[in-house]
């Protein structure tokens, strides 16, 4: 069994229900009022979020963008319909998916066969391609429902009412996901192991 | 039954770890998905986005505040109309009846109250006939006929016409045995073709292959300030290179260079915009707009579930994208002889964010211009063009197909209506989805939802199914299964299951606490399906490694009961294959 690194992820929230959740909460009751700057406050704090939510769909950076800043339009005119404002994320997270999916459809037929972006680290290179192929194994919805679980930091429920699936769904996605995520990063472990021991 | 155990499960997935969120493993995760930062370019792009947006933010209504301003006024509105439909009551029963809302009221009043199974009523819409000549013929249209410069094809403009702001062309286009790629081109598999025209305002072309020699679409040309157009509008156009793009996923280029000019006369206010509900199975057209090149349309659409998530075989578990492709969110606009015009997904809206079980969404169809009476606006469960593709890796020809309907209206622009079409045709509805399924194949009631015949994992070569099984007990199903890999003829792996209800309690709680069953050279565990499954239905995923030095899939799987020596599914291809025939047959929906 293999160590875990650290990694320094960007924009990912703090634990639990604290003032952040509030303040935000609060941005949400602004923007419904008119707010543009509370508006543009909220996108600030979800733009990390979308991003890896449209980057668990689409992969490449342009249709990244384009499906985020339409997912910002749309959340700029219907901001008004959430109820609960501390399902904002959530609603939010949809809108992006929403936002992926037309792009596909309008992309259909084009899409090219580069699904997984390029890598800058070459040394690392046959081990990320096992572990890309895993990722690539693993089907866009594990890969999105692993991104909105444990990186965007919704609930098990959060994630079940964002993609219209059981919460017994998605918490056996998340185990099936890690697992095989834990299988492809043992292997890659093992070949560092044996290529640093024949040295 | 599966129920029993339900809180037991509970209990013991509270302690498992994959729900923890560990940091060590969000940031290799983060790290693999390369998500641990956006890039530059996203950043700007938002802050273009954001620069973008209008100054002042549309401001939430509330409902409920509004209502209360609006009692007053509306009761006493209430009142006198009340006293109004009395009156009417007396000399148009039926009239007054047939009143949303209060109807029953009048019905009750007057003694004649309906059977509980009523026909659909079908709503009156208020009608808006364009500007002041109403909808009426389309200014004539000389055809024309543009060759390539180098003889690889020709285009042909069959129609125009124009509103003052998009242009619509109903063109055809023939390619030249003398096309370098014309070998490669599969013409019955054609996805799309588009082209790079010339100008930043030359709209996009489609164009779908009609079963003949011609490829056939409407290109749409927004018209550069269209506040100034006057009576005619003028187009240079240039068909430029383009790319046929095949279902196989290749491309064949079509280097074609064909300019031309043609004018168009303006035709304003030649349009019909229906407002209030159509409804049908649980669709409803709120709103509609025709024009002869097009139609929009908003629609409040039921959301009927997800590829992935109903019993339905056929979507890969590897599938990708497919799995959350939504049903019923697909449209056919179709003429009055039956002709599809267009066909296309709807553009879904934002769900409620209490997580309602409507969507609204939107239909945007171009047309080829032409002079119309009457339209079919017709939804489906599938898209059609998932469902061509299916299909034919199924070995089924088009025509045998069936594509579930799940509503469909007759626009009667003469009339000005839309209503449900009155035909035989069944209506799939919401529940019959998530509960059909194809039939049960053995004694054990089970049948194949997925198959993966080859998929890497850990380093090795696999093959994996998901089973189901359906009205699921313990008691009536120890399950000790073997899965029988052939390759000419010899069983080369076989793989060993375990007693299902013993999975959670006997065997290795391996990574982050799945129970998975691993006989060395196979593996087995369970999923949970859809939470429209009532818990009746069990999901069991077996795999079976292939065997070192094996070259391509096993040549078949058997699936074999060892206590009772029964070959429960005799090929495990065969039978899925046979369960997507039915699922794209419609066999569940033919009653």
């Amino acid at each position: 069994m293999g160590c875990w690194t650290v990694y320094k992820i960007e924009g990912q929230k703090k634990k639990g229900y604290g003032g952040e959740d509030i303040v935000k909460e609060r941005l949400v009751r602004k923007a419904q009022n008119g707010d543009k700057e509370a508006f543009l406050s909220l996108m600030g704090e979800f733009e990390m979020p979308m991003y890896r939510t449209a980057k668990a769909i689409l992969h490449r950076e342009d249709d990244v963008e384009d499906a985020v800043q339409e997912a910002v339009c749309r959340a700029f005119y219907k901001i008004g319909e959430v109820r609960k404002p501390r399902s904002f994320g959530a609603w939010l997270m949809r809108v992006v998916i929403n936002c992926c999916y037309d792009l596909l459809r309008d992309q259909r037929g084009i899409v090219p066969l580069e699904l997984l972006p390029e890598r800058a680290c070459e040394e690392d290179r046959d081990a990320v391609l096992d572990i890309r192929e895993a990722l690539a194994a693993l089907g866009e919805n594990d890969r999105l429902i692993l991104t909105l679980y444990y990186l965007n930091d919704l609930t098990v429920r959060e994630v079940a009412k964002v993609l219209s699936i059981s919460e017994g769904a998605v918490k056996q996605r998340l185990a099936h996901g890690r697992r095989r995520f834990r299988e492809a990063y043992e292997l890659r472990e093992q070949e560092r192991r044996a290529v640093s021991y024949e040295k | 039954m599966r129920n029993d155990r339900a809180p037991e499960r509970a209990k013991e997935k509270a302690q498992r770890g994959y729900l923890k969120r560990d940091p060590e493993f969000c940031g290799f995760l983060a790290k693999e998905l390369d998500m641990e930062k956006a890039p530059e370019s996203y950043h700007k792009a938002l802050r273009e986005i954001y620069a973008e947006l209008p100054r002042d933010m549309p401001v939430r209504h509330y409902p409920l505040r509004a209502a209360m301003k609006n009692l007053a006024v509306t009761a006493a509105v209430l009142v006198v109309l009340g006293l109004s439909l009395l009156g009417a009551n007396q000399a148009y029963p039926q009239l007054t009846e047939s009143l949303p809302g209060v109807g029953m009221l009048f019905k009750t009043l007057n003694g004649t109250e309906d059977a509980p199974n009523l026909p659909p009523v079908t709503n009156t819409l208020v009608v808006h006939k364009g500007g002041p000549k109403g909808l009426h013929k389309i200014p004539d249209f000389a055809p024309i006929q543009v060759e390539d410069e180098n003889g690889l094809g020709k285009i042909q403009i069959q129609e125009a016409w124009c509103d003052g702001e998009n242009v619509y062309l109903d063109v055809s286009l023939w390619v030249s045995e003398k096309l370098p790629e014309k070998a490669a081109l599969a013409e019955d598999d054609l996805i799309e073709a588009r082209f790079q025209e010339s100008g930043e305002d030359a709209g996009e072309l489609s164009l779908r292959y009609d079963g003949t020699s011609r490829y056939e679409g409407v290109w749409k040309l927004q018209v550069p300030e269209s506040g100034q157009v006057g009576e005619s509008v003028f187009l240079q156009l240039n068909l430029g290179h383009g790319y046929l793009y095949m279902a196989d996923g290749s491309t064949v280029n079509l280097p074609l260079t064909m300019p031309f000019s043609l004018v168009v006369e303006v035709d304003k206010g030649n349009a019909v915009t229906l407002e209030g509900p159509g409804e049908d199975n649980e669709y409803t057209v709120e709103s509609l707009r025709y024009t002869p090149g097009a139609v929009t349309a908003l629609v409040t659409v039921p959301r009927l579930g997800y590829y992935g998530y109903s019993l339905l075989p056929g979507i890969s578990y590897f599938g990708g994208a497919a799995e959350s492709t939504p049903y019923g969110l697909y449209a056919v606009v179709s003429g009055e002889d039956g002709e599809a015009l267009w066909e296309g997904a709807l553009t879904a809206g934002e769900p409620q964010a209490d997580g309602l079980s409507y969507q609204p969404a939107a239909l945007s169809a171009v047309l080829p211009p032409a002079d119309r009476e009457k339209l079919t606006l017709s939804f489906y469960q599938f898209d059609p063009q998932d469902l061509r593709r299916w299909a034919k890796d199924a070995g089924l020809s088009q025509k045998d197909i069936v594509n579930p309907v799940t509503a469909a209206f007759t626009l009667d622009l003469a009339a000005g209506t839309l209503e449900p079409v009155e035909d035989s045709l069944h209506r799939v509805s919401r529940l019959e989805i998530f509960e059909m399924y194809p039939p049960f194949e053995s004694s054990q009631q089970l049948y194949v939802r997925g198959l993966e015949p080859e998929w890497e994992a850990a380093g090795s070569s696999w093959a994996l199914t998901e089973l189901v099984i359906g009205n699921y007990t313990y008691t009536e199903h120890p399950a000790a299964w073997v899965l029988r890999g052939y390759k000419d003829g010899q069983v080369v792996q076989t793989a060993t299951g375990c007693d299902l209800k013993e999975l959670e309690h006997s065997v290795d709680w391996d990574y982050e606490g799945v129970p998975i069953h691993r006989d060395g050279s196979g593996e087995l565990w369970l999923e949970d399906g859809s939470e429209y499954e009532l818990n009746t239905f069990l999901h069991v995923y077996f795999q079976i490694q292939y065997p070192p030095g094996m070259q391509g899939p096993f040549d078949r799987l058997e699936l074999v009961d060892t206590a009772t020596g029964e070959v429960l599914i005799e090929d495990l291809e065969a039978s899925y294959e046979r369960n997507l025939r039915w699922v794209l047959t419609a066999g569940g929906y033919k009653r």
